[in-house]
């Protein structure tokens, strides 16, 4: 009887205990705890994410051995023809170096990089990336992230001491500033599409665009600077009747591969 | 100590799910912890579900956007609403008892997770909503699939291990 009796409280002592928790927690008294927490979690949940990440890719790996094989004799004549278009490229890389140092043009480096590891992602949305980084690094709301030398894979949008969650590209809610290399003007918005692609929208009937085109960040927004690679073009969308034309979009980098990356804070926010 | 050691279980529970579940791509829709939670009710009865809810919501909170509280609101609100259904509607241990309760919390989930989300969007708590469009419809449908399978995997695991379980149909207590 008397069991009865404390089993029944105990679901108010619960009750109690998470609002006082809630409470401590707007109030700033967690803070201290939640930090702690979160730094010993975070560096078990990396190791975790970064290892689950690796096992799932060894099996999709083996899968694409064999494929590979199998392409391989065939793409002998096309890895031909890439050498060939390769010396063309090395070429014009070497006129581009002579023309930059005849302009007397310095490229400076306006941002800083925090490099950070991934350590899950939001299950309240799945386009997301927990990174181990949060505003004790110099983090800030709207800085970009990105991997492999300037793939731009998403911004921050929710900060808090140690961690911070990234909203992928490809998310419904992604909007990014885009323009070409060949443009010093935005060509358009880059809209996350459903988790999976990138749509360029608003983009100007007369604007040279064809597939394989690469798309970069325009520059346009405060925190994101110009030049960092979103993707590359797909196919083109244009019906003669209509204002703007729209393309889709390949990333460039495989989101569920990402386990480190690089956060741009730009330094105009280190001074 | 017990409490301890629920502490530690809803801790991994969540690390498992925010660690393992993104890496399985399809199976990324199914909601582990709250088959856990549903099956806890059905197996170990309210307060033990209550107080791994809570925990469970407690570590979801501290990594997601959503404002502190929010997944502690959402899991103890379909646990609520589970027991009810379970003491007064269902009222056996069958393994359709448990479909029922997963297929009918996995939506409970769903729209109480857009519809905080949304209103804490309105109040500028947050940065971003979840549109109510044709994927998230996607999704809830196969988490409703997949958590199902789950359950009834789990049950028919659970049979095996304790007699409190009972897959006949419309059999009582």
């Amino acid at each position: 009887m008397i069991e009865k009796r404390q089993n029944r409280y105990i679901k108010f002592y619960v009750a109690a205990v998470i609002i006082l928790l809630v409470f401590l927690h707007y109030l700033g008294a967690l803070a201290i705890v939640e930090d702690y927490f979160l730094g010993v979690a975070g560096n078990f949940q990396n190791q975790t994410y970064t290892f689950l990440t690796k096992l799932k890719y060894s099996f999709v790996n083996f899968q694409e051995a064999q494929d590979l094989k199998k392409e391989s004799i065939a793409q002998k004549d096309e890895i031909a023809q890439l050498t060939y278009e390769n010396s063309q490229l090395k070429d014009l890389q070497r006129e581009n170096e002579q023309l930059r140092q005849v302009l007397g043009f310095v490229k400076d480096k306006d941002f800083d990089y925090v490099v950070a590891k991934v350590i899950g992602r939001d299950l309240a949305r799945t386009n997301t990336l927990i990174i181990n980084r949060g505003r004790v690094d110099g983090l800030r709301l709207g800085l970009p992230v990105v991997v492999n030398n300037g793939v731009i894979i998403g911004k921050i949008f929710d900060l808090k001491e140690n961690t911070a969650t990234i909203l992928l590209l490809t998310d419904q809610l992604s909007q990014l500033s885009a323009g070409k290399e060949s443009l010093n003007k935005p060509m358009g918005l880059a809209n996350g599409e459903f988790g999976l692609s990138i749509k360029l929208e608003l983009i100007p009937q007369d604007t040279d665009l064809q597939a394989g085109d690469v798309i970069i960040t325009s520059g346009q927004e405060n925190d994101i600077p110009r030049g960092l690679v979103i993707g590359q073009v797909n196919r083109i969308i244009s019906y003669e009747n209509e204002l703007f034309k729209s393309a889709t979009i390949n990333p460039l980098a495989d989101y569920g591969e990402i386990t480190i990356l690089s956060v741009i804070i730009p330094k105009i926010y280190n001074q | 100590m017990k409490y301890f050691y629920y502490f530690i279980i809803s801790f991994l529970a969540a690390l498992f799910a925010q660690t393992l579940m993104p890496n399985l791509g399809f199976f990324a829709n199914m909601n582990v912890l709250l088959v856990f939670v549903i099956f806890l009710l059905i197996v170990w009865g309210f307060n033990l579900s209550f107080i791994f809810a809570a925990f469970i919501g407690l570590f979801l909170n501290i990594y997601s956007y959503l404002p502190f509280g929010s997944f502690i609101l959402i899991y103890l609100l379909i646990l609520l609403g589970a027991n009810f259904l379970y003491k007064n509607v269902f009222i056996n241990f069958s393994l359709f008892t448990s479909l029922i309760l997963i297929v009918l919390s996995s939506v409970s989930y769903g729209f109480l997770l857009i519809f905080l989300n949304f209103i804490f969007y309105k109040l500028n708590l947050t940065m971003i909503y979840i549109s109510l469009d044709k994927f998230f419809f996607y999704d809830l449908f196969w988490q409703i699939i997949l958590n199902s399978l789950l359950m009834a995997f789990v049950f028919i695991l659970g049979q095996f291990t304790t007699r409190k379980l009972n897959l006949a149909f419309l059999i009582k207590r």
